[in-house]
């Protein structure tokens, strides 16, 4: 194999051009660049993700070390990984197998840098020949690019988590309209390699994992979240031009000898698709505005910030979403002889047997994406999925009816049109005993609940994550910590016959048991409740809840310091155009063992919604004997 | 605001406590890849951010990874062949139905002229019990068939051919003047 390369490298002459370039050369061009200021400039900063230090020095977020030819130096010198970028490139070409990438000369390994370096210091190939990549070219045309677009992946239903989104670059492939599908997308990820939830959730919070772009077919991606997961995908065309975006896909192949550590909250998928956009054009400023958590629809809000940065906008509405929609425009016997058909095949086609040519069509392809959707996505479909599907198909065929399209609504709104990730609040109000006033503010990181201007979600679930309210008691000058939330997820997706999903709850904090009669942080306890049930909706507007609740409290205001004790939970949302939130809920909790004490919790809010940054929610509480109701200002950064 | 995100990250981890003429006629062995996702409800609920990489087995990071797929790239000769293992439920779909996004990009990977799409598109609906003749048929004797009946008609045997899949596959212009 080896041998048979150096024969055919020796019969093209490419290891007999000149070894390496001379040495004078080399000097020269150093010291040209160290001259111009190289290393100074924004593209070499963006090439090598260098980053600003708190010090003043400089760092790079790539944590592997093949990334830097002046070695572990390179991470942290600009000037010192230009000098031996220059060194490395110059150097003689050693004759390697073809596919040994790791082993390819540095021009070949770092196309970006030489595309660059050779423009700014307008290298004399004669002098520094360039080396020949056959790795390199042949991926890159394969590839093919023209364009990049951005492309927003919304929240899943039933997967709350899911609601931060994830955002990744699809690269338009020269093969004419219609075809994208098969274009390829880059998709920054971390390589996971535990199934330990805990040791998971360790190492993505502290870097534990190794991220990496990825290329791969769009179809993938398409399979993996129109299909299997129903998720919405939101593509933005962006105006990079034909240079920039060669930049682009030189720079993800260059990434390939090194990785990031991928930090869940900071630095992880959107962050470094940023990173790789300002390599693309270097006078984007994207990922320095991101100081806290980073999350993909913020991210995507950044991009769309960019005056003329975004083209357009098109969406590809989920499987689920065809499915929905198909189901809308069906009678009632329609509904039915669908499933009967996507339940038992050919044996149900007595039903249809009857209508027009057309009509029977649309049932068809219903019921084939019913049946799929129940059964066939899955790694090994069954014989029965196999058999029904064939007759499915071939009833389809039968009718000789050409494709029958029709506009399907993505589940939510663009995912810009949102209110932003954190939210900030004021508050005031009363609260018995008394009706003594008292004064609040609120921070929440993340994201949504049903009192949020719901425009640009998914309208059947809430995600909050690290959100605290503080308040000062007026009468007794106390301040105290009102309400925590480490996380709190309600999915409350609303049944449909054909694609049932029961509805949970978890929630883990602290809160105030304002009810046993004590007051400040000695009232204060921490606690975690959980439950599941249904969920039913009403066109947009209405939604209806009822789940069970176990809950686990412990706190000094209890008795021996704790409760556990079951109960219900029932909740209804109700949504008038893009300017009202309505919510009631009330919960009751049986407890049983520890403080036994009982009282029903209700509690009823309403948002107003000012702006996509500004809200006016009035919400009051009940608890036993205990009342509140406070009037709040909040705003979304 | 780093540590303000690790603090919330440790909190939430406290209580998580819980060759031409065989041209693309080999198989790839792709399509249950993408089922390989392992979606634990612990993981669900705190993070769903690291986007999986299930995937990156076969569209990894080291080359050679497969002899199919290299760097996230497909073959060009087994592009046909990874396109039909992906997607054949949805491209079987878009046969019965007579066309669809997924048959218009495997008639370009069959090196289909556009003009040739559509007659392409009714012969998969016509010939769908041909194409498909059995509940297992696999995506590769599917793949065969469909380069049959190409073959068997003289309109389609001229407007899609291999010659203008390679072309495309290997970066060339695609525009063959065929008149």
């Amino acid at each position: 194999m080896f041998f048979g390369w150096l024969l055919v490298c020796l019969s093209v002459g490419l290891c007999a051009s000149p070894a390496s370039a001379d040495q004078s050369y080399l000097s020269e061009l150093q010291a040209r660049a160290r001259t111009q200021g190289l290393a100074r400039t924004r593209m070499w900063q963006v090439l090598l993700h260098y980053h600003r230090t708190l010090f003043g020095g400089w760092r790079s977020s790539a944590d592997g070390p093949g990334f830097f030819l002046a070695g572990s130096a390179g991470e942290t010198d600009p000037e010192a990984e230009l000098m031996a970028t220059l060194v490395a490139f110059s150097a003689s070409a050693k004759p390697v197998p073809p596919d040994d990438e790791a082993g390819q000369h540095a021009q070949c390994r770092f196309p970006a840098r030489w595309s660059w370096l050779k423009q700014e210091l307008a290298i004399d190939t004669t002098r520094l020949p360039e080396q020949p990549c056959p790795l390199f070219a042949g991926w890159r045309q394969a590839i093919a690019p023209e364009k990049v677009g951005f492309i927003y992946s919304a929240a899943y239903i039933n997967s709350p988590a899911s609601m931060y989104g994830h955002t990744f670059l699809r690269l338009t492939r020269r093969t004419g309209e219609g075809n994208r599908l098969i274009d390829y997308i880059v998709n920054f990820a971390a390589e996971e390699n535990t199934k330990n939830g805990f040791v998971y959730a360790w190492k993505g919070l502290f870097g534990g994992f190794a991220g990496h772009f990825y290329v791969m077919p769009y179809y993938v991606k398409i399979q993996e979240y129109s299909n299997i997961e129903s998720r919405d995908l939101w593509e933005y065309e962006l105006a990079l031009d034909q240079m920039q975006t060669e930049r682009l896909v030189e720079h993800t192949w260059e990434t390939r000898s090194t990785h990031f550590n991928y930090y869940f909250l900071t630095e992880n998928c959107s962050y470094f698709l940023l990173e790789l956009l300002e390599v693309a054009d270097p006078g984007l400023r994207l990922s320095e505005r991101f100081h806290g958590p980073v999350i993909p629809a913020d991210t995507l809000r950044a991009v769309l910030s960019v005056a003329g940065l975004v083209k357009g906008r098109t969406v590809r509405p989920s499987l689920r979403a065809q499915i929905l929609n198909r189901k809308s425009h069906m009678t009632g016997s329609e509904i039915k002889a669908a499933e009967a058909l996507s339940k038992r095949g050919r044996e149900a086609q007595g039903l249809i047997a009857d209508w027009p040519r057309e009509r029977q069509a649309r049932i068809i392809d219903a019921a084939y994406d019913l049946l799929r959707f129940r059964e066939g996505l899955t790694k090994d479909p069954s014989p029965e999925f196999l058999r029904k599907e064939r007759e499915l198909l071939i009833l389809r065929g039968r009718t000789g009816v050409p494709p029958l399209e029709s506009a399907v609504q993505p589940a939510s709104d663009a995912p810009e049109t949102g209110h932003r990730s954190l939210r900030l609040g004021l508050a005031g109000g009363l609260a018995s005993p008394q009706h003594a006033a008292f004064e609040e503010i609120s921070l929440r990181l993340a994201l949504h609940d049903f009192l949020d201007p719901s425009r640009g979600y998914l309208d059947d679930a809430e995600l909050e994550m690290g959100q605290v309210r503080i308040r000062f008691q007026n009468a007794t000058h106390r301040l105290f910590p009102e309400r925590l939330d480490l996380l709190n997820i309600l999915s409350v997706s609303g049944y449909d016959r054909w694609i049932p999903k029961t509805a949970w709850t978890i929630r883990a904090g602290g809160d105030q048991a304002h009810n046993l009669g004590c007051a400040g942080v000695r009232c204060s306890y921490g606690n975690l409740n959980t439950g599941g049930g249904i969920s039913l909706r009403l066109g947009h507007p209405f939604l209806f809840f009822l789940l069970t609740d176990v809950d686990l409290a412990a706190g000094a205001p209890f008795f021996d310091h704790y409760r556990i004790g079951a109960g219900g939970f029932a909740g209804a949302v109700l949504r008038l155009g893009r300017f009202s939130q309505t919510t009631a809920e009330g919960r009751y909790i049986y407890y049983f063992l520890g403080d036994r004490r009982r009282a029903p919790v209700i509690s009823v809010g309403q948002g107003f919604n000012l702006a996509t940054w500004a809200q006016i929610r009035l919400v009051g509480d009940a608890v036993g004997s205990y009342r509140e109701a406070r009037a709040e200002l909040l705003s979304y950064f | 605001m780093k540590r303000l995100a690790l603090g919330l990250g440790a909190f939430v981890l406290l209580i998580a406590g819980t060759a031409h003429a065989q041209y693309g006629m080999a198989g790839c062995g792709l399509g249950s890849l993408i089922f390989g996702n392992d979606n634990g409800a612990l993981k669900q609920i705190l993070a769903a951010t690291t986007n999986g990489t299930f995937a990156s087995q076969t569209f990894g990071i080291t080359s050679g990874t497969s002899n199919c797929v290299s760097a996230g790239v497909v073959k060009a000769e087994r592009e046909q062949a990874a396109f039909a293992e992906v997607n054949f439920q949805d491209l079987k779909g878009n046969m019965a139905a007579g066309g669809g996004e997924y048959l218009t990009s495997f008639a370009t990977l069959l090196g289909c002229e556009d003009s040739a799409k559509p007659g392409f598109a009714k012969m998969t609906q016509d010939k769908l019990e041909v194409l498909v003749p059995s509940p297992s048929t696999t995506p590769i004797q599917m793949l065969i068939s469909v380069k049959q009946q190409i073959k068997a008609s003289p309109s389609l045997a001229a407007t899609c051919t291999d010659a203008r899949a390679i072309a495309r596959a290997e970066g060339r212009p695609m525009t063959l003047a065929k008149r």
